[in-house]
């Protein structure tokens, strides 16, 4: 289980508050899909979550474990897939795949089988021995990814993990994503398009301007439906983004009529 | 408005002399204290290297100005400085036109309606800039020489002008003519890599070369025979190579030719320069588009892994030794931290090499050598020496000095993993460690060996040189921990753009520097020096290498990757 409470972060650089009070809980067994527009904190609510930055304020806790009190602990924990592939171009894969098993200290006959099976499941056991450079975007991003099972993690965190992926590796990617669900683990990622986390998610968390406007799941979203003319998750998806804008907005105005956070707790 | 070409120079030029604060967009931004601490620290470093080349060519061009002023030949000087900067220019231009061929930003400016022509020209608009740069420091130096001198009329100084100005174009015009050509038919050259490490191997060459040049032509300056004779007469090197190359006889005679003859001659060397570089956009923009195309592609290597592969690659190794290897192979298989990290140990000591042996050669020939060394080896100062070059060796890899910036684009990741930032920055100071033990072996048992001393002096040179450089490695991870580089769309920007590693290069020579002096003046043993420096380094190294990880940790933690 992943738990975050009252999570704020405000960056230090540009004075920007990118995550203020987000609390959410995240349950084994479920695959999370966060959503928000570009800037929405998305991002930085996994930095925060993943101990790669540290929170002005709140805590996240990561299967019992305070990341605050034992960053170690907690990230051994789980798998993470970053946003952006581009890493040690000059390593070969198969060194990159042992530098990371390594870390997790996997012992050898563990990494051999799952790099094994999850490098031929996205079908690039045959560049192993080939530099990292080499490889065009998706296959780094496919390489991430088995990277970040090669522990068989219990929480898998992915940061927007379809970008650049095509269609058989980022069915793969689903699939992988069910079956763990399916053996209890749980899965949390964040995704932009509406499309995927209605394929995959069993519940959505959507954020906007750094604050949860809603936690559901998709058929509790559809329920928010105000026009009864049965829009699709996108619309919806859009209508919560402008609310929360002009809640904003009004919030600067000074009137006190800015979106509540919408909670629901249900799973399909 | 301006016109697309001058926009694309603009561009151009921008892209590869702009300071960083556009890159990273922070145009019209208001400079911090720190960004004006670097760009004065940055602006003196420039001024010391232009400065200590400036002022070897100097001398050089003063002394031979006096000895040919005796033949009434003085005006060489000038034929020598165009001669000069034409061949500098063409090495620089050489090696700046191969590092920028091709970057990024080039090939994605082959979607936009440009053509060819107007790529190449801008490309050569932006390695003008250094080369005229360099060709003005030459050119101007005899140019001011000889115009004290001589006190000549006013059209001498409109062909100096043109001279300054033209002199570098037609090597430019020539390195396009031999590269794109040579790019375009060669396929492994349309390779960064590859051409960081022939850019590398030609620049080592140029350093080396000017190095030898420098030190055997100096003591030779002071001799006016060998000037004349090098200098004035029709079968002089200096003439020769004018004739070979009009553009040079054109350029001294525009600026010694009286009136009308000498303006002629100034136009007409514009004229050729400008001919050149128009003459080779031309032809070969169109040709140099399309070498752009497919640049840096590389071709996945597909190889079914077998079981015996799987059993050799994936094995287990402690985390602290898998992030030494991880730092190893990144370093050593990118050219540009390469060449500028570890082969740094081998190229140094070629450099002090040549140095020495010239040294020991003007030495041995005077008959001082023999009785020099014999009356140093019985003191402690051949084993300080020792153990300073072993120190200096050992300091000059600067591979602790940029670890953290390096690791910039992975640090995000990195900081997700399960992994103690203790054993992340201590491997970083392995890496830079092992180099220096490196170093140090090569420089202080080197420079022992080669002076003759007992194998207990070359050992305790060796230990010094060692705690040098430990303290330098430990210095330089604790300076790019404090200030690194984080934010660099190319792997050159964290090493040769870092400040932290010139800062420790000074640093590291100034305190031996400063170490020798007050070493001159302390009556003591061999002993009490081993002590003192062994001890005083190694306790200082020991102390902050105990502290560092907690520091490490902190930083590391506020880092907003």
């Amino acid at each position: 289980m992943i738990r975050l409470q009252d999570l704020s972060k405000t960056y230090a650089k540009s004075g920007t508050k990118a995550v203020a009070d987000l609390s959410l809980e995240i349950r084994d067994g479920e695959i999370f899909g966060l959503l928000g527009p570009n800037g929405a904190g998305k991002s930085t609510t996994i930095k925060m979550l993943t101990g790669v930055l540290r929170p002005d304020s709140g805590r996240v806790e990561i299967g019992g474990t305070d990341m605050a009190a034992s960053p170690l602990e907690a990230k051994a924990r789980f798998g993470f897939v970053a946003d952006d592939p581009e890493l040690f171009s000059k390593l070969r894969a198969a060194e990159y795949l042992n530098f990371v098993a390594d870390v997790y200290r996997v012992p050898d006959a563990e990494r051999r089988e799952r790099i094994s099976s999850l490098t031929r499941r996205f079908r690039i056991d045959d560049a192993l021995s080939a530099s990292i450079g080499s490889f065009s975007r998706g296959m780094k991003q496919k390489l991430c990814v088995v990277a970040s099972l090669v522990h068989d993690p219990d929480a898998w965190i992915l940061d927007e993990p379809m970008v650049g992926l095509d269609p058989q590796a980022a069915f793969d990617l689903k699939e992988t994503m069910r079956e763990r669900a399916a053996a209890g683990k749980l899965v949390l990622f964040s995704t932009h398009v509406m499309e995927v986390a209605e394929r995959v998610c069993d519940r959505i968390g959507i954020i906007d301007k750094g604050r949860l406007r809603f936690v559901g799941t998709l058929e509790e979203l559809r329920g928010r439906d105000r026009s009864g003319k049965g829009d699709s998750l996108e619309s919806l998806f859009l209508e919560l983004v402008e609310d929360s804008s002009q809640g904003a907005q009004d919030d600067a105005a000074g009137a006190s009529a800015g979106a509540a956070p919408i909670r629901s707790g249900g799973r399909s | 408005m301006t016109t697309p070409f001058l926009s694309l120079v603009r561009f151009s030029v921008l892209s590869v002399y702009a300071p960083s604060r556009r890159g990273a967009g922070k145009i019209g931004a208001k400079a911090t204290g720190k960004e004006i601490g670097k760009g004065i620290g940055v602006f003196f470093l420039i001024l010391l290297s232009v400065g200590s080349i400036g002022a070897l060519y100097a001398y050089m061009s003063e002394m031979s100005y006096r000895a040919l002023k005796g033949t009434g030949m003085e005006s060489l000087v000038l034929l020598n400085a165009a001669i000069s900067a034409t061949l500098i220019s063409f090495v620089l231009c050489f090696l700046t036109a191969l590092s920028t061929y091709c970057s990024k930003a080039d090939t994605n400016l082959l979607a936009l309606p440009i053509e060819g022509r107007k790529l190449l020209g801008a490309k050569m608009a932006m390695v003008f800039v250094s080369d005229f740069a360099l060709s003005f420091l030459i050119m101007a130096i005899a140019i001011v020489i000889y115009a004290i001198g001589e006190r000549p009329p006013a059209l001498f100084y409109a062909g100096a002008l043109a001279s300054i100005v033209a002199v570098p174009l037609v090597p430019l015009a020539l390195v396009y003519l031999i590269l794109v050509p040579l790019v375009s038919v060669a396929r492994p050259l349309r390779n960064k890599n590859a051409i960081m490490i022939i850019g590398g191997i030609v620049g080592i060459g140029l350093s080396l070369g000017l190095n030898l040049y420098f030190q055997s032509a100096m003591p030779k300056m002071v001799d006016p025979e060998w000037v004349r004779a090098n200098y004035a007469g029709p079968d002089s090197l200096i003439m020769r190579m004018g004739m070979a190359y009009p553009p040079a006889m054109l350029a001294w005679k525009s600026m010694t030719a009286p009136g009308a003859s000498g303006i002629l001659d100034a136009l007409a060397v514009l004229g050729l320069g400008l001919g050149a570089v128009l003459a080779v956009a031309a032809a070969f923009g169109p040709w140099y588009a399309k070498s752009l195309l497919g640049f840096d592609e590389q071709r996945l290597k597909r190889v079914a892994a077998t079981r015996d592969f799987f059993s050799r690659a994936f094995s287990r190794r402690s985390p602290l030794a898998s992030l030494f290897l991880r730092e190893w192979r990144l370093m050593n298989r990118e050219p540009v931290y390469f060449m500028n990290g570890p082969f740094i140990i081998v190229l140094m000591p070629v450099i002090m090499a040549i140095g020495v042996a010239i040294t020991m050669q003007r030495a041995e020939a005077a008959g001082d050598l023999g009785p020099m060394l014999a009356s140093l080896r019985g003191g402690p100062w051949l084993m300080l020496a020792a153990a300073a070059v072993g120190g200096f060796l050992g300091s000059s890899t600067s591979i602790t000095c940029t670890a953290l910036s390096r690791d910039a684009k992975a640090l995000r990741y990195i900081k997700a993993l399960p992994i103690a930032y203790r054993d992340f920055m201590m491997a970083k100071f392995l890496h830079g460690f092992a180099f220096a033990v490196f170093g140090s072996l090569v420089g202080a048992v080197g420079l022992a060996a080669l002076a003759g001393l007992p194998a207990l002096d070359a050992a305790g040179a060796f230990l010094i040189a060692l705690a040098i450089s430990a303290f330098a490695c430990i210095a330089g991870l604790w300076l790019d921990t404090a200030n690194p580089r984080l934010s660099w769309d190319n792997p050159i920007a964290a090493m040769k753009q870092n400040v932290n590693s010139v800062i420790v290069i000074l640093g590291v020579m100034g305190i031996l520097g400063g170490l020798g002096v007050a070493s001159a003046f302390m009556n003591w043993g061999k002993g009490a020096f081993f002590a003192l420096y062994f001890l005083g380094f190694g306790a200082i190294a020991s102390a902050a290498l105990a502290a560092y990880p907690r520091y490490a940790k902190r930083k590391l933690e506020e880092i907003e990757a």
